[in-house]
């Protein structure tokens, strides 16, 4: 595992790190003598009185820590105990503002944080203690959701705990001591550390600035490290870390290692630390399985034996249960079915538990432990679905993701030691080799994606995949078999469910005033889980407007007035993707026969662009590995009568980068409808600098498409019948009036021979007809039968026709 | 994909040199807007046709991309008509095959496929002359084309367009009515159905028979002109000229003058003209008169001085410019070739014998009014039956007009007048009698008629009650306009309202006698009462006798004794007499025998032929001689008050020549009951003499 520091990151590097405090000589001969009684409830300070503190010089014009010391220790019941002090000095009103709040993140599953003491000494004054139970907040700890990958590999710190200072003034010193102990016994391989003499404090310009870092000059850095006879650890320095100082021994059966640097610097940063490992002059700790210690035995009561010792019993009823759900009858024997099936049972039956993923803890409990307990972290789930697929003779291998794709290749795991090329990888799935005819596939229980719950965003990152189809081969026991068992592959996008959204506009008329918008959303793969992302966050948050309904009404430009109303479904489904459903209702005063629909609708849904980086930032090029497909189909439902006519629309986009079709047409018995097809689909982008500037000039381009609108105009042709029909409707099927409209009728339409049939067959029933006779007398003349058509005209006024009616 | 295979077949078909073959970001290129551009840019300059080529090219293309687009397939459909009129040969099952494809809801905007050819085969007529035999053929074409698009009104009207070019007015009714059903907003099928049904007016033998046609006809050119807006200015003319023929001739002169205004033409400026002339707004007219002598020469154009000087009664210029008439008459020819109304009028003025008449070398070829002009009688019988020779109010008028200048011959300037006034009457307002008709009533000889006319109109407007009564007078004698009881009754109704004595009788008279106006009893009684209110005695004798005879209202005696009474205490002779009767009879009053010769005395005194009679025939029944010749003496002035020769008169003698007295004693008696009436009279009060 790769170490990123950002703003998040600070916080939990924080917790991470071990620390260990070398006090001078006579100090540590105390502290050992009690070491044992310490270790429980230490309250021995790893530095000097504050008041001895106070004596120290002045090296800073704003903030310096005067003390940086750490203490870390493996207890005898293997579990690892790190505490840290700080001491910082505030020199003027920035800091001040700046250390107010002071932020502690952890995994309250895998470990417990307590503070030791805190406490200020004001510049000229006595020494303040802090009450720790009355300024200290402990809250839960959510981490948004897009920077989950890019910060601190701590996916799991559930945690928040909020000291606050508020006492603090100009010259003052704030100390506290806090010690963190893992809940877990720590055995080879399964743990690595970070120490770094630096603080880092995250505060916010403002109430709602932007959250920013600073690292404050260190004048005095101390890290201490006991081992017990038979404890081994080993360390590596980076950044320039001071060498470890001969190690003193306290007892025949204590080791104590320290180190000790003085004078560092105040680093520069601003809102991001740069992801370099060794900007904050670390040292990092771990432990593995082929140190000649102790723990050798114990790591031979884990893993493989453990798990083949579960008993087979429980295994077995919960398969049985397994086999008794819906879902996994229905699937029968459809082998994906039985995959989605048992997906589907893990997730209801286990939950899943975080743990923390920097303590290399690599083993999974024993099925027996699991099932019992209903929970389990990402390695038990990924085990538990091995071994139960194995039951149905599917094929499936544990895998390990680096969610950091730290670019590893296979020659680094010849060169590095096998554990600690696995400490780089973060997270344990489930590879399903192509197999029956099916494809490969990737499985992640511990997520909350449907199935195959890998998150899209994957795509492109390596993978460790086991070799070895038995689970009880596989990585428990890499240290001794050797890497060969170890294949590294990268995340394809085939192996996932592809990144498509359906969105279907239904545009109704309801009355002349009102139309209706029934959106119907359905998605896949990437943007699927974006949706169920942004609405599980908006389940976490009481706003006024959620970031789905903004999405939502983005459908429209900000002018429009509508009324939404809209639903969610499947959102608890394991299996189905979530689709939204929406209904705008809108009120046409002014556009009253006209529609329409464009592609910035179908873009403002799902939003492929809103997170491309500038143009200026990727003068190295840009990759999208996640190739993507999104529909919409608009249906403009038209009124009677009408006829859906197309009056503007843009053109199909095609380029390099990325396809857009757009087609439309008149549907409907008489052309009343129109439907509109949008669809873009873009491969997987591997472009260079030049290449992504023309790509987001083509992206731009899509902005300035024409919409697509449509106006119902008047279908003369149905008009004309339809008016007819009323009329003759109206009037009596054979009534002369009735006759007399058919005559009016075919007359316009140029059928002059039958008006005139017509309009005789009625004078010849009614010869005092005026306009019957005036019929006659226009047809025949249009035909040349002037005579008769003289005629007639002369009867017709004659009747009292009105030449001027109208 | 489907883009751009579509696009590459269509490349390949419509390829030419300079096209490029494209690459596969040609598909970006909308061939619809690049057309669209073409098009514009054509219509700027109509003169190139490689514009409209390349359009209708490039349209086509679009048209392949957007095939569903409406302004495309209205676009390229057009650039395709367009360019095959602009050629002039056209295949018609071509655009047929684009006209199928479009949205239905484009066809009443658009031109039929068969138009186009009715079109490049019309331009071809006409440029060969040959419109007349090519009838049928652009007939059939236009068939074609209301078959092919039965949803615009555009075929109708072109239909009934070629129609009134061949005078098949109904025909061109009918179509163009036909055209307005589809399309009432399209101010061209509007005026379609105007012009045609002025056409149908205008086939009349005289168009003013048939007003109802006129004003159909005009109610449609407004209608147009509103649907056109300000543009269309031959609208505003159409309009004027019915007006004018309706007789609105302030409203025609307006309307002219603003057609005139905005675009003076022949039409629009003799219209302003001749209103003008009958609005008396001369500086219009003169406007009008100067554009048209300006841009038409002519011997129409001649006459138009004379009719603004007549109007302005410009005498010495009305002889100068007549004068040059006769010079260039003599000069031109044996037989000038004068229009009648300047003829007329130089004959009138010159007063040129049979001889020498310029009339009736124009009249030759009109031998009714030849006869009338040329003969030597003039009487009342002549006229009628010459008058009864026309049966059209257009002929009507041209003969009354020669009658008025038949009257002026012969000097009877009343009578003229009166038959300028008849031609008036007639309303032909555009026959040129009319307008000459009314110039002459303001001219010269009868212009005291008119001035007295005018004079008496404008006070009786104003609401002068004596005028109104004269007014009411002319109106119902006739002598000088003609007559109008109905317009009579009116102005001595309103005189009546304002208690003029004369026309409140006058008009309860005609109320009573129902001569001629219809009768109104209850109006005549109420009109009586009302002088009776103002103490007329007239007015309550009146009274006395509907009460008295009970014909008219219910018999009442006492209240006719009453009236009668007020009326004799007014002087009112015949009161006096009628006072008598009832007192001798007992009706309305107890008998008294010395009242009753009181009054008889009062009556005859107040010079009652009833009350001398009646007072005579008492004289002579007492047969004493003295008596006698009192009575001899009555008769005789009974003879004179009576006048006049007749049944009562013999009687009268007989009685006068019964009584033997000596005369120059009856002379004696006369002159002294002469003198006794005279006191009386001057005994009466001033009011009731």
């Amino acid at each position: 595992m790769r170490l990123i520091l950002s703003a998040q990151a600070g916080l939990s590097v924080r917790l991470n790190r071990l620390c260990y405090f070398l006090k001078p000589l006579f100090f540590i001969l105390l502290t050992l003598s009690s070491l044992v009684a310490a270790a429980a409830h230490s309250a021995d300070r790893l530095a000097p009185e504050l008041k001895q503190q106070a004596l120290l010089p002045e090296q800073s014009e704003s903030a310096e820590i005067l003390y940086s010391n750490h203490r870390l220790q493996w207890l005898d019941d293997q579990h690892i105990s790190q505490t840290h002090y700080y001491s910082v000095r505030l020199l003027d009103e920035a800091a001040v503002e700046a250390y107010q709040e002071l932020a502690f993140t952890y995994n309250s599953d895998l470990e417990k944080l307590e503070f030791e003491f805190a406490g200020i000494l004001p510049a000229d004054a006595e020494p303040l203690d802090i009450n720790l139970s009355e300024q200290t907040l402990l809250s839960d700890f959510v981490q948004p959701d897009t920077k989950k990958i890019v910060s601190l590999n701590r996916p799991e710190a559930n945690k928040k705990l909020t000291l606050f200072v508020r006492q603090l003034t100009v010259g003052s010193i704030l100390e506290f001591q806090y010690r963190v102990v893992s809940k877990l016994s720590h055995y080879p391989g399964q743990f690595k550390t970070r120490v770094s003499p630096y603080w880092l404090q995250s505060f916010k310009v403002g109430s709602k600035g932007p959250e920013s870092i600073r690292l404050d000059s260190v004048q005095n850095y101390e890290v201490q490290l006991k081992l017990s006879k038979g404890q081994q650890m080993r360390w590596q320095l980076q950044g320039g870390h001071s060498q470890v100082i001969p190690a003193s021994a306290s007892s025949p059966d204590i080791k104590v290692y320290h180190w000790q640097m003085s004078d560092l610097k105040s680093l520069p940063v601003h809102a991001y630390l740069p992801s370099n490992e060794t900007f904050l002059t670390q040292i990092e700790f771990f432990i593995t399985e082929d140190m000649p210690n102790g723990s050798s035995a114990s790591s031979k009561a884990i893993g493989v034996d453990r798990m083949a010792a579960a008993d087979p019993k429980r295994l077995k009823d919960f398969i049985e249960t397994l086999k008794l759900t819906q879902l996994f009858q229905q699937a029968q024997a459809d082998k994906a079915k039985v995959i989605e099936a048992i997906f589907d049972y893990i997730r209801t039956q286990i939950a899943y538990q975080p743990e923390s993923l920097s303590t290399n803890h690599f083993s999974a409990r024993d099925t027996d432990n699991l099932i019992g307990s209903r929970y389990g972290n990402d390695k038990d789930l990924a085990a538990l679905l091995i071994t139960i697929l194995a039951q149905f003779d599917i094929e499936a291998y544990l895998a390990w993701v680096d969610l950091d794709n730290y670019q590893l290749i296979q020659n680094q795991i010849d060169t590095k030691s096998e554990i600690s090329m696995l400490a780089e990888f973060d997270q344990a799935i489930v590879y399903l080799p192509a197999q029956d005819g099916r494809e490969a596939r990737w499985v992640n229980l511990a997520s909350d994606f449907i199935f195959p719950g890998v998150d899209n965003k994957w795509v492109g990152l390596t993978v460790a995949v086991s070799t070895n189809a038995s689970l009880t081969q596989s990585l428990l026991q890499a240290g001794s078999t050797g890497v060969e068992q170890v294949r590294l592959q990268s995340i394809q996008i085939a192996e996932l469910d592809p990144n498509l959204a359906d969105i279907r506009l239904d545009y109704l008329p309801v009355s002349a005033e009102q139309r209706q918008v029934i959106l119907k959303m359905r998605a896949q793969g990437g943007i699927e889980q974006k949706l169920r992302e942004i609405i599980r966050q908006d389940n976490l948050v009481l706003s006024e407007q959620t970031q789905l309904e903004s999405i939502l009404s983005s459908l429209f430009s900000e002018q429009a007035e509508f009324e939404l109303d809209y639903l969610i479904k499947h959102l608890d489904s394991n299996l189905k993707p979530v689709e939204i459903e929406a209904t705008y209702t809108i009120d046409q005063a002014t556009l009253s026969y006209s529609v329409g629909a464009n592609v910035a609708q179908m873009f403002n849904l799902v939003s492929p662009f809103e997170q491309l980086p500038p143009r200026e930032q990727t003068s190295a090029g840009f990759i999208d590995r996640n190739e993507l497909a999104i529909k919409m189909s608009v249906a403009l439902k038209g009124y009677p009568l009408k006829v859906a006519s197309l009056y503007q629309h843009s053109l199909s986009q095609l380029n390099p980068y990325f396809s857009l079709q757009q087609s439309g047409q008149a549907v409907g018995e008489s052309h009343q409808d129109y439907l509109i097809e949008f669809s873009y689909r873009q491969p997987l982008l591997n472009l260079t600098g030049s290449d992504y500037s023309n790509f987001l000039t083509e992206v731009h381009n899509l902005a300035k498409l024409d919409s697509w609108l449509v106006s119902f105009r008047t279908n003369p042709k149905r008009l004309a019948d339809e008016q007819l029909k009323q009329a003759v409707h109206r009037l009596g099927e054979n009534s002369s009036q009735a006759l007399l409209e058919q005559a009016e009728f075919v007359l316009s339409r140029g059928n002059f021979e039958q008006a005139l049939n017509l309009a005789t067959q009625i004078v010849q029933q009614e010869p005092e007809n005026a306009q019957a006779w005036y019929i006659v007398a226009t047809s025949a003349g249009l035909i040349g039968k002037t005579q008769q058509s003289e005629v007639a005209f002369e009867k017709a006024i004659e009747l009292g026709f009105e030449l001027a009616g109208e | 994909m489907r883009f751009y295979i579509g696009l590459l077949s269509l490349v390949l078909l419509t390829g030419c040199a300079q096209f490029q073959p494209h690459s596969q970001h040609a598909i970006n290129i909308n061939y619809f807007q690049l057309g669209d551009a073409g098009y514009q840019a054509w219509l700027k300059q109509k003169d190139k046709l490689v514009l409209l080529a390349q359009a209708k090219r490039d349209l086509a293309r679009g048209l392949e991309q957007q095939p569903d687009n409406i302004k495309a397939q209205f676009l390229h459909y057009r650039a395709s008509a367009a360019l095959a009129m602009a050629l002039g040969k056209t295949d018609e099952a071509e655009l047929l095959s684009y006209f199928n494809k479009m949205n239905p809801s484009l066809y009443p905007e658009t031109v039929s496929p068969a138009y186009v050819t009715y079109a490049v085969l019309y331009n071809q007529a006409q440029q060969a002359d040959s419109l007349e035999k090519d009838y049928s053929q652009l007939e059939s074409a236009l068939f074609r084309a209301i078959q092919q698009n039965p949803y615009t009104s555009q075929n109708w009207l072109l239909l009934s367009g070629l129609y009134r070019e061949q005078d098949k007015i109904n025909l061109a009714l009918a179509t163009a009515k036909k055209a307005y059903q589809m399309m009432p907003n399209q101010f061209e099928n509007t005026q379609a159905v105007a012009m045609s049904l002025n056409n149908i007016a205008e086939s009349d033998v005289c168009l003013y028979q048939q007003s109802d046609l006129l004003a159909d006809s005009l109610n449609y050119f407004e209608k147009a002109l509103k649907q056109a807006g300000p543009r269309s200015n031959n609208l505003r003319e159409y309009i004027a000229f019915q007006h004018f023929r309706l007789g609105e001739i302030q409203v025609a002169q307006q309307t002219a003058f603003e057609a005139f205004n905005r675009e003076p033409k022949y039409t629009n400026s003799l219209l302003l003209f001749e209103a003008s002339l009958l609005t008396a707004n001369y500086s219009a007219a003169e406007q009008a008169l100067n554009y048209l002598q300006a841009e038409y020469e002519g011997d129409k154009t001649r006459q138009y001085p004379v009719l603004l000087a007549l109007a302005q009664q410009d005498n010495e210029l009305l002889g100068h410019l007549l004068s040059q008439f006769l010079a260039d008459a003599e000069k031109g020819s044996q037989n000038p070739d004068l229009n009648l109304y300047i003829a007329l009028l130089i004959d009138y003025i010159q007063q040129n014998t049979e001889d020498a008449s310029y009339a009736l070398r124009v009249l030759k070829n009109s031998p009714r009014f030849y006869d009338l002009y040329a003969s030597e009688r003039f009487d009342s019988a002549q006229r009628s039956a010459f008058i009864s020779q026309f049966d059209n109010v257009c002929d009507l008028s041209d003969a009354y007009y020669l009658l008025g200048f038949k009257a002026l011959r012969v000097g009877y300037d009343k009578l003229a007048f009166q038959y300028f006034n008849q031609v008036v009457n007639q309303k032909a307002y555009r026959q040129d009698s009319y307008l000459w008709s009314r110039l002459m009533l303001n001219a010269e000889p009868m212009k005291a008629f008119s001035a007295y006319l005018s004079q008496i109109k404008a006070l009786a407007e104003q609401g002068e009650a004596q005028a109104q009564f004269d007014l009411g007078l002319e109106l119902l004698l006739a002598e000088l306009i003609p007559q109008d009881r109905l317009s009579a009754t009116d102005w001595f109704a309103k005189a009546a309202a304002q208690d003029h004595l004369k026309a409140i009788n006058l008009l309860a008279y005609l109320y009573l006698s129902g001569e001629l106006i219809p009768t109104d009893i209850n109006k005549a009684v109420r009109l009586y009462a009302r002088a009776s209110a103002l103490g007329d005695s007239e007015a309550n004798f009146q009274l006395g006798q509907i009460y008295l005879n009970g014909e008219y209202q219910r018999q009442d005696s006492k209240l006719a004794f009453n009236y009668f009474t007020q009326a004799a205490e007014a002087g009112h002779a015949d009161a006096y007499a009628e006072l008598a009767h009832m007192y001798l009879t007992g009706q309305g009053t107890l008998v008294n025998e010395q009242k009753a010769f009181a009054m008889l005395e009062k009556s005859a005194l107040a010079g009652s032929y009833q009350g001398q009679l009646q007072l005579g025939l008492f004289y002579q029944q007492k047969a004493d001689p003295e008596s006698e010749m009192t009575a001899k003496a009555w008769f005789s002035i009974a003879r004179q008050t009576l006048k006049k020769s007749g049944k009562t008169s013999d009687k009268l003698n007989q009685l006068i020549d019964n009584l033997v007295v000596p005369e120059d004693r009856v002379v004696v008696k006369i002159q002294a009951l002469q003198q006794q009436m005279a006191d009386y009279k001057a005994s009466l009060p001033q009011a009731s003499r």
